[in-house]
């Protein structure tokens, strides 16, 4: 029976070794044809006395082995034939591919470097004012609401009640009026801030009747408040708006303030010179602004807020 | 994947690749162009080679399908492969060695020199560099028919020189 079976076995052989041939002259063989020929080609060579394949059958593929190992020798000639300098030549291209990429590689990383510092030093430019300026604008406000409650209790004509509710103490008050402010109230929103002196500190009720309702000490010291948060912020852009807005707004006063101030070091170089200058300024500006846009709704009256406007503060020069 | 790594890993096999170009290319600089472009290819893409267990079969894929585009552009033909091959013949071998080498290869390219020209150009790459048909016919232009065509007849006529000659 086992017999019987190898004899078919073989015979299948030798048919499937007969129409891979046939196939491969006929330029149809695919590459795994061809290889499965090659085996068989060689099983036949290496057992001539193998029942399976005929004698014309073993001719056939022996010619068959002959033109694969033609081919070889062909590709091992060619292989072989490769100039001498080609593999210095390929060495020396891929050590420039690999220089460029380096180079793409540095390139791409100073670029990133760059942009990172340039996004980080535009942050700490900017970012600090953009923070500050609620910040500075309630500490100052608060400062002069201080300043500007003492001188009313003075006169009696104004009561602030709603600043002391809403402030934290009164203490505090009295402290950020006495130095640098902004750091006592750094844990409010701005929003809250604003309200607080928004409520505060209306236009109309510093012109309530009061033909000089600071002392000369008063606006001395808001004027050290003012100093003090000079030095505190570089710049002072913000700052001087602050200024503005404590001292004689309650609104919002938007104006261009780089087409006031030159620049924050001559701001700085003019505080100690010039500081009623660089306040009439802003003053001019702001009413400039005031004037295009629309009041507050409880700013009737245009001549309001302009307390410190009568004050000598060439005082401030002389120091 | 680094550039020791990739020498140390890829460049022995450029005389393998350059036999494959040469296969398809018949030209000796271009076949060496060709190589070159091939390890500009690896290169670009050695990131991926890092993971591969066989990364030598796709540069002789990337080295086959590169002489094939090139091939397609330049619109060459390979009039003297045989030629560069017979002339650059095999080296460090034995003189005996050389010499049988050099007759067996010389008379083999004397009878696929005996070939027309397309013949031999599909008998080389078929047989040499080992493309299957749709390769052949993508490199050389022609349909799927005419490859087959022009194999079948290149192979019964070399079968029939090697016959002849008692090779």
């Amino acid at each position: 029976m086992t017999d019987i079976n190898d004899s078919v076995r073989r015979t299948d052989a030798g048919k499937v070794a007969a129409v891979l041939l046939e196939r491969y002259y006929e330029g149809m063989a695919t590459p795994e044809e061809a290889a499965c020929l090659s085996s068989m080609a060689r099983h036949a060579a290496g057992n001539p006395d193998a029942p399976e394949f005929s004698n014309e059958l073993r001719v056939e593929l022996a010619m068959y082995l002959k033109e694969e190992e033609a081919f070889a020798k062909v590709f091992s000639a060619m292989r072989d034939s490769a100039p001498e300098g080609l593999g210095k030549r390929l060495s020396e291209h891929v050590g420039r591919l690999a220089a460029r990429s380096v180079r793409r590689t540095w390139l791409r990383q100073t670029v990133i470097s760059v942009s990172v510092s340039a996004a980080a030093v535009a942050a700490l430019v900017f970012a600090p004012g953009i923070g500050d300026a609620g910040r500075d604008q309630a500490s100052v406000s608060q400062g002069m609401l201080a300043v500007g409650k003492a001188g009313l209790e003075k006169t009696g004509v104004r009561q602030f009640s709603q600043v002391e509710e809403d402030t934290e103490s009164g203490d505090e008050l009295s402290a950020s009026a006495a130095g640098p402010a902004k750091r006592k109230t750094a844990g409010k929103s701005v929003r809250s801030r604003k309200t607080k002196v928004a409520t505060v500190a209306e236009p109309e009720e510093f012109d309530a009747g009061l033909e000089a309702p600071y002392t000369q000490e008063e606006l001395m010291q808001a004027l050290n408040i003012i100093e003090d948060s000079f030095e505190e912020i570089r710049g002072g852009r913000d700052l001087i708006a602050d200024i503005s807005y404590t001292l004689n707004k309650s609104y919002s006063v938007s104006f261009d303030i780089s087409e006031v101030i030159p620049s924050p070091k001559d701001i700085v170089t003019q505080l100690f010179s010039g500081t009623s200058e660089i306040l009439e300024k802003v003053y001019d500006s702001a009413d400039e602004t005031e004037a295009e846009t629309e009041p507050g709704p409880d700013s009737s009256s245009d001549s309001a807020g302009e307390p410190f406007e009568d004050v000598a503060l060439p005082a401030n020069e002389n120091e | 994947m680094d550039r020791r790594e990739f020498e140390k890993c890829l460049m022995p096999l450029y005389r393998d690749l350059y036999a494959y170009s040469l296969a398809v290319l018949g030209n000796e600089s271009d076949a060496c162009d060709c190589v070159q472009e091939t390890y500009t290819k690896l290169w670009e893409c050695r990131q991926r080679l890092t993971g591969m267990e066989n990364p030598q079969a796709y540069c002789v894929v990337t080295a086959r399908r590169m002489a094939i585009d090139m091939l397609r552009r330049r619109s060459r033909h390979c009039s003297d492969d045989i030629e560069t091959v017979e002339r650059n013949a095999v080296s460090g071998q034995t003189p005996e060695q050389l010499a049988e080498a050099h007759d067996s290869l010389r008379m083999v390219s004397e009878l696929l020199g005996n070939l027309p020209e397309r013949q031999r150009k599909v008998v080389v790459m078929s047989g040499v560099a080992g493309f299957d048909n749709d390769h052949i016919s993508r490199a050389m232009g022609l349909t799927a028919d005419n490859v087959r065509v022009l194999l079948s007849r290149g192979r019964k006529r070399l079968r029939q020189l090697f016959k002849e000659h008692d090779i």
